[in-house]
């Protein structure tokens, strides 16, 4: 049986905001329940718009986004992943996933920590905390919210490939056992390469969708060697 | 401050004169003041009008700086009227509120209000400009409650802000609700600072200074610093 649709994407025009010419001119999309989709492309083209349109951050748009066939700005709330933690500098580690999510109690706050690594950090301040500490602090809010949908806006950028493998590992823990439907936004061909189960790449001005590719290996099974293979495909498509 | 007290004590012996007493002449008259005369009634009423005046002006002060702050069209139309308010003389506008409102205590708080309103509200125009916009994007995208999103994600931002509008708030009020006594009022360290004055009685002025100034240094040390340490903690982070 096909799985069912978590979030659709139709969307007629998306303007720049303050500047003139199309950010999207006709875009559609479909992405299935429990799918880990990736959209890469180029800095610019449109993709962090894109999942703040799918939060129902950006409404100023023709056309249509559903989550769980609700429009976006009226479903429940995603778990979402910024660029930056954006953590609460004046909130200790458990009460900024209890901030965004009151129905959170403080022993499942601790208890997600705790599955991030970080029991025993509860009462840390994010200014004590490493900048992969307060990454990790960003996912276990995203959780506490329960997604049906985990949004990853670029959250791999600006960190070492140490902290990069461990936050990979993570997600990847996190869409095998919670299984919510994932959307990651990424530059980086590997990171998609790693996480996904299928890779929307977009380019151009205005943005459209040059290739899809289905990874069909597990993600425990992606090896350094199998993930290269897959950014090589990736490159030689967007060099098309 | 033994330093200051033994400076004072030298040169009042080197002067020699009545119009320049000895620390000790001074305690001696805090001490005959207090316990004999008006001192603590005096000093009762300036606080009493002090402290009307800042929860007066800060309500309103961090009221028009939020609105400023928020609506660009709102600042456009009243940022002048905000920049005569912060230039106005003091001494004018107590002079007005006075000969409008006749010598009463209204006229004087409204005055001392007036003084300072202007300088709360441009301190809270520029913290809610500074709002980091990110947060208030992670709030909107976890559709985390109105006043939730106030108590939790605004209030806490712009506190530095609110500390620092009190912090030179209390010292532009301390000393103009001092001056609008001597202007006119009937009581409080600034009248009884004025009376003294015509009497040239330089060491009961010193003992009504000493003792203003003792309360204000206590202000700042028992409530002011232990508030920003636990309200602003954080920032040490």
């Amino acid at each position: 049986m096909a799985a069912s649709i978590a979030v659709s994407i139709d969307i007629r025009a998306k303007r720049f905001d303050g500047a003139t010419g199309l950010l999207f001119d006709g875009l559609t999309l479909d992405v299935a329940e429990g799918e880990v989709l990736a959209l890469v492309g180029p800095s610019g083209v449109g993709k962090s718009t894109l999942l703040r349109m799918i939060a129902g951050l950006d409404t100023d748009f023709e056309g249509r986004i559903t989550v769980f066939g609700q429009g976006a700005d009226e479903a429940g709330p995603p778990g979402f992943v910024f660029q930056d933690p954006r953590l609460l500098p004046w909130l200790g580690a458990a009460e900024n996933i209890r901030a965004v999510s009151p129905a959170t109690t403080l022993d499942e706050a601790i208890s997600l920590l705790g599955e991030m690594g970080l029991a025993g950090y509860e009462t840390t301040l994010p200014g004590n905390l490493s900048g992969g500490m307060q990454r990790r602090v960003a996912l276990a809010r995203a959780l506490a919210v329960q997604p049906q949908l985990l949004l990853l806006d670029e959250p791999f950028v600006s960190i070492d490939r140490k902290l990069v493998r461990e936050l990979h590992e993570v997600i990847g823990r996190i869409a095998e056992q919670r299984r919510p439907t994932m959307i990651l936004v990424s530059h980086d061909p590997e990171d998609a390469a790693r996480l996904a189960d299928r890779i929307i790449q977009l380019q151009g001005r205005p943005a459209r969708i040059i290739a899809e590719t289905r990874v069909d290996i597990a993600r425990a099974d992606r090896d350094p060697s199998r993930v290269l293979g897959i950014v090589a495909e990736l490159e030689a498509r967007a060099d098309v | 401050m033994p330093l200051l007290l033994l400076v004072w004590q030298v040169a009042a012996m080197l002067a020699a004169h009545r119009l320049f007493p000895a620390p000790l002449a001074v305690f001696q008259e805090i001490w005959m003041l207090g316990t004999e005369r008006y001192l603590f009634a005096d000093l009762g009423k300036t606080l009493g009008r002090a402290a009307l005046a800042f929860v007066a002006a800060m309500t309103i002060g961090v009221l028009i700086g939020g609105a400023l702050g928020r609506a660009r069209t709102l600042d456009k139309l009243f940022s002048s009227w905000i920049l005569i308010g912060l230039n106005v003389p003091a001494i004018v506008v107590a002079i007005a509120c006075y000969i409008w409102l006749g010598l009463s205590e209204f006229a004087l708080i409204l005055a001392v209000t007036i003084n300072k309103a202007p300088l709360v509200a441009v301190t809270m125009r520029e913290g809610v400009r500074a709002l980091d916009a990110g947060l208030s994007e992670l709030a909107l995208a976890y559709r985390v409650p109105f006043w939730r999103r106030i108590r939790l994600f605004v209030v806490p931002q712009l506190m530095p802000f609110v500390l620092t509008a009190a912090r030179t708030g209390l010292s532009l009020i301390w000393k103009i609700v001092l001056v609008f006594e001597v202007l006119g009022s009937d009581g409080g360290v600034g009248f009884r600072i004025g009376v003294y004055f015509q009497n040239f009685d330089i060491t009961g002025i010193l003992a009504y200074t000493l003792t203003f100034m003792a309360v204000v240094i206590a202000f700042e040390y028992l409530v002011m610093r232990p508030l920003e340490q636990r309200i602003l903690g954080w920032r040490r982070a």
